[in-house]
């Protein structure tokens, strides 16, 4: 496995095509839980522990469960595919319940620091949308530790988005906006600046 | 809505007091990722009302029998089917536009419209009043993404094209306004900048209906 | 027992109800979507390659990509259709390079997948007259292609890059120059041996 791809992997998803900025994904939570720096980071450390966790898990079923079932009984290895957007979500799912048992039982300072999150994750879109990529993309259909970096980029993408955006609104607490845009508007419109400064990433993938 | 007392409020109320995206900020990812043209807008729209339509039948259908414990799970369920339904016969249909909207189909499964119109409405609700609750919200939802579709072609690619090869267009030549197109309107910061402004004037609009009627 | 299946009997019946649905869905539907993704392809190759009615796929050692050996209504060869992928500005590039039945030299180029820039680097997708694609039909395959900021030199085997799109007009440069590199010298065998 040469280690530059999986560093251009990493950094693509980080920076170039950002879970938040350039992909549109998770932005439920970014407008909701971006109100202070401590949560938002907490958010971001549970996404991406799920999300690595879930991209894996998934990679492995659709690989190494789905196809070789499809080809071994019905002689066409996309034959089972269309169970595949069931078991993300059932999967994903899962995995943050056992993530939540795990953490209460074994790390309870960990659970205490961002357990409260982990129900908010099961439909935070970031999560499926990053198995679906994965899954859609050829590059990490061939390689698992590709796409288990590319998870954990997603989720490391998503956490510096949210904890930057608390950061800016932490400060913007006392400035005067316009009535009509407190709340969701002006945190779209600082995260339209943001994703003008996150498109000047754009190209360094080359 | 709580005091929305005929089947045509409610569907009313979908459409606009209570407008999925731009009053209760529901949906944003698709909001954002898929409007950057009236298009996409349509197609993902007419997703969503089908799998919400369905979703919320069959909830409703079921209302009786859902033990409360495992409603999520039996919710969750019916939207993936749906969805992969939805998203085949996309691929089938209208596949160059089914390419463009890439993950956003099948992350319709994890729209929180959808699980909450079943869990607000269709859940405690006749079938008519649930079919009238996701008629309205999916044609809301697909009237706001069209709104900013429209804002973000027309400024992004100078023309509106819809449905180019089924003969349908109704085509604003892009050859007159391309030269002057802001190209950044339909990319990401253009999402983020035109949904933010639409929220804005729909709560200065709002604030002042609210004024003036008290 | 009865408790469990007091509990469940909803949730496997609806289980197993949604799975003859995508069952029943999946075999009505995936014939037409696999139809459309090739029509895509095919649609591509007979840009490139004109005169193309049917292809068959070759397998080019050291190549894992499709590379097609093109024909026409009598069996004739028309040339050689050969997809590439690479990396763009944004994303990955997918295109289809068409070749002469001997390899040596390009008739078209036709880009199917990019999510470069809107208004510029996906300007690399462009059809018709004067056009970034335009310029590969006539350049020779068996040599490198450059690509340039100002006017191409004709005898050097050059391609104008797209004003402000330098990084996708370079990447479609590499994709095509690192395919050809590596099928020109089979097509050429197999070509001579049975283009004849």
């Amino acid at each position: 496995m040469d280690f530059t791809s999986l560093i251009a992997v990493f950094l693509g998803v980080v920076l170039v095509n950002n879970f938040v900025f350039a992909q549109f994904l998770g932005i439920c939570p970014f407008l909701g839980v971006s109100k202070n720096v401590s949560m938002a980071f907490g958010m971001g450390c549970a996404v991406t522990f799920v999300m690595t966790i879930s991209g894996v898990v998934t990679w492995v079923i659709v690989h190494l469960i789905l196809t070789p079932l499809g080809s071994r009984f019905l002689g066409n290895p996309e034959s089972l595919y269309f169970l595949k957007y069931v078991i993300f979500i059932m999967v994903i799912a899962s995995m943050v319940q056992l993530v939540e048992m795990y953490l209460k039982k074994f790390f309870p300072s960990l659970y205490t620091a961002f357990g409260v999150f982990l129900p908010l994750i099961t439909t935070n879109c970031a999560i499926l949308g990053a198995c679906l990529l994965i899954d859609m993309n050829e590059v990490y259909q061939s390689s698992l530790v590709k796409s288990a970096v590319f998870a954990f980029g997603g989720g490391v993408g998503f956490a510096m988005a949210i904890t930057i955006m608390a950061g800016i609104r932490e400060h913007m607490r006392f400035s005067d906006v316009p009535k009509a845009l407190r709340g969701a508007g002006i945190t779209l419109l600082t995260a339209c600046i943001l994703a003008l400064a996150f498109q000047g990433f754009a190209g360094i993938g080359k | 809505m709580a005091n929305a007392t005929t089947d045509l409020q409610q569907f009313k109320a979908g459409l606009f007091e209570n407008n999925p995206v731009l009053v209760q900020l529901l949906g944003m990812c698709p909001t954002l990722a898929v409007s950057n043209s009236i298009e996409n807008g349509l197609v993902m729209g007419a997703a969503v009302i089908f799998v919400l339509v369905m979703s919320n039948l069959i909830t409703s259908l079921l209302r009786n029998r859902i033990q409360a414990h495992v409603r999520i799970l039996i919710f969750t369920l019916t939207i993936a089917t749906f969805v992969t339904i939805a998203d085949m016969a996309l691929k089938a249909y209208v596949f160059e536009v089914s390419k463009k909207l890439g993950p956003f189909v099948p992350l319709i499964i994890v729209n929180c419209i959808i699980i909450c119109r079943a869990e607000v409405v269709a859940i405690k609700s006749s079938l008519r009043r649930s079919l009238a609750d996701a008629l309205g919200c999916g044609i809301g939802f697909t009237m706001a993404l069209c709104i900013l579709g429209a804002i973000r072609e027309l400024l992004g690619a100078g023309g509106l094209t819809v449905f180019k090869d089924w003969g349908l267009a109704w085509h604003l030549d892009p050859k007159t306004f391309e030269p002057h197109a802001w190209v950044i309107m339909i990319m990401p910061p253009g999402a983020f900048l035109t949904l933010g402004i639409v929220i804005g004037v729909v709560n200065q609009y709002r604030a002042r209906k609210a004024k003036g009627g008290a | 027992m009865n408790k469990f299946i007091h509990e469940s009997w909803l949730i496997l019946l609806m289980g197993a109800t949604f799975a003859v649905l995508l069952a029943g869905a999946q075999t009505s539907l995936s014939g037409r979507i696999k139809e459309n993704q090739e029509k895509a392809l095919n649609e591509a190759i007979g840009a490139v390659v004109s005169g193309t009615v049917t292809t068959e796929r070759v397998k080019i050692n050291g190549y894992d990509r499709d590379v097609f050996k093109c024909l026409d209504t009598n069996g004739k060869m028309t040339g050689w259709a050969i997809e590439g992928v690479g990396m763009g500005f944004a994303d990955k590039i997918r295109l289809v390079i068409g070749l002469g039945p001997d390899a040596a030299t390009i008739s078209g180029l036709k880009v199917i997948d990019n999510i470069e820039t809107p208004g510029l680097g996906n300007k690399i997708a462009d059809e018709g007259p004067d056009t970034f694609a335009e310029q590969f039909p006539g350049l020779r395959a068996v040599a490198e292609i450059a690509v340039v900021k100002g006017k191409p030199d004709e005898a050097g085997n050059e391609i104008q890059a797209i004003t402000g799109a330098t990084i996708s007009s370079d990447a479609v440069a590499k994709i095509v120059n690192e395919a050809l590199g590596k099928v020109r010298a089979e097509l050429a065998r197999t070509g001579a041996a049975t283009g004849k």
